[in-house]
């Protein structure tokens, strides 16, 4: 398994991927919506990940159909990477809950600097 | 990309965002561009006529990478040797492109003068380039394992 931390942007397309195939520009939209607004992929990202993905065996292509002339592909997680996707999920986990629910979280001195912030 | 499309149908988006995408090889937006261009499209907000800057530079930055991705299929030690001359006729090209500049000025007269440095140069740079691909072409190793393909059962890697 790799041990590298994932990208934000990889991270997120492989988590639109999560619930079914889907195609860019649903993917964008759906990376947007699944982070509040804060994930805005542009187009070239996109398929710059998407390449790396395909590459590494983890984003497969599903379907190809014509949509106003223009082929519209759909991309899909592999089982390499939904793995890959929920072992990355486990890792950021663990390491948020080091601060959310450790005890100092609620310690008298987090709670005074939080109250001076 | 299709060329039989009518040329009236293209919003000025479409038109500047398939400027954008010759950063990409030919061969990759052969299978792709339509691909991007119709994501690009969509994405952007409704009556606008310029793509973002930010896609600007994704659509740069990612075709570099192709093309960078699709360098590597030369050897290493061909890209260094490459790099080497290269390195060498950059060395070279100023002052030679000086000296045959001022060589001509002195042996013709001052009216020649025009026969500015910046011209003299470019031709310089491309006898230069044309002989790096000449004295680089020996060194290309004669079989190399086929290009990974990402996308399609056509790679898009293929040479025009």
């Amino acid at each position: 398994m790799k041990t590298v931390a994932m990208r934000e942007p990889t991270y997120f397309v492989l988590a639109a991927l999560f619930d079914g195939p889907l195609h860019g520009y649903a993917i964008i939209k759906r990376a947007e919506e699944m982070s509040h607004g804060r994930v805005q992929l542009a187009t070239g990202t996109l398929y710059t990940a998407l390449d790396r993905l395909v590459g590494e065996g983890y984003v497969e292509l599903v379907s190809e159909e014509t949509v106003n002339g223009r082929p519209r592909r759909s991309y899909g997680l592999t089982k390499d990477g939904t793995s890959a996707l929920q072992a990355e999920a486990a890792r950021m986990a663990e390491a948020a809950s080091l601060v959310i629910d450790h005890a100092a979280a609620r310690s008298p001195y987090v709670a005074s600097k939080l109250r001076h912030a | 990309m299709e060329r039989g499309e009518a040329p009236q149908s293209r919003s000025p988006l479409e038109r500047r965002a398939r400027v954008l995408l010759w950063a990409y090889p030919y061969g990759y937006r052969a299978e792709r561009g339509a691909e991007m261009l119709d994501t690009l499209i969509e994405a952007a907000p409704a009556g606008r006529t310029w793509p973002t800057l930010t896609d600007a530079g994704a659509l740069l930055w990612g075709g570099l990478r192709v093309r960078t991705a699709q360098n590597r299929r030369l050897a290493t030690p061909t890209n260094w040797r490459l790099a080497l001359l290269l390195a060498l006729v950059l060395y070279v090209a100023p002052p030679a492109a000086q000296w045959i500049g001022q060589s001509v000025e002195s042996s013709v007269g001052w009216h020649i003068a025009r026969f500015d440095p910046f011209h003299t140069c470019s031709l310089c740079w491309r006898a230069c380039w044309c002989g790096v691909r000449r004295l680089a072409s020996p060194f290309s190793p004669p079989s190399l394992p086929p290009p990974p393909q990402p996308f399609r059962r056509s790679s898009y890697r293929t040479v025009r």
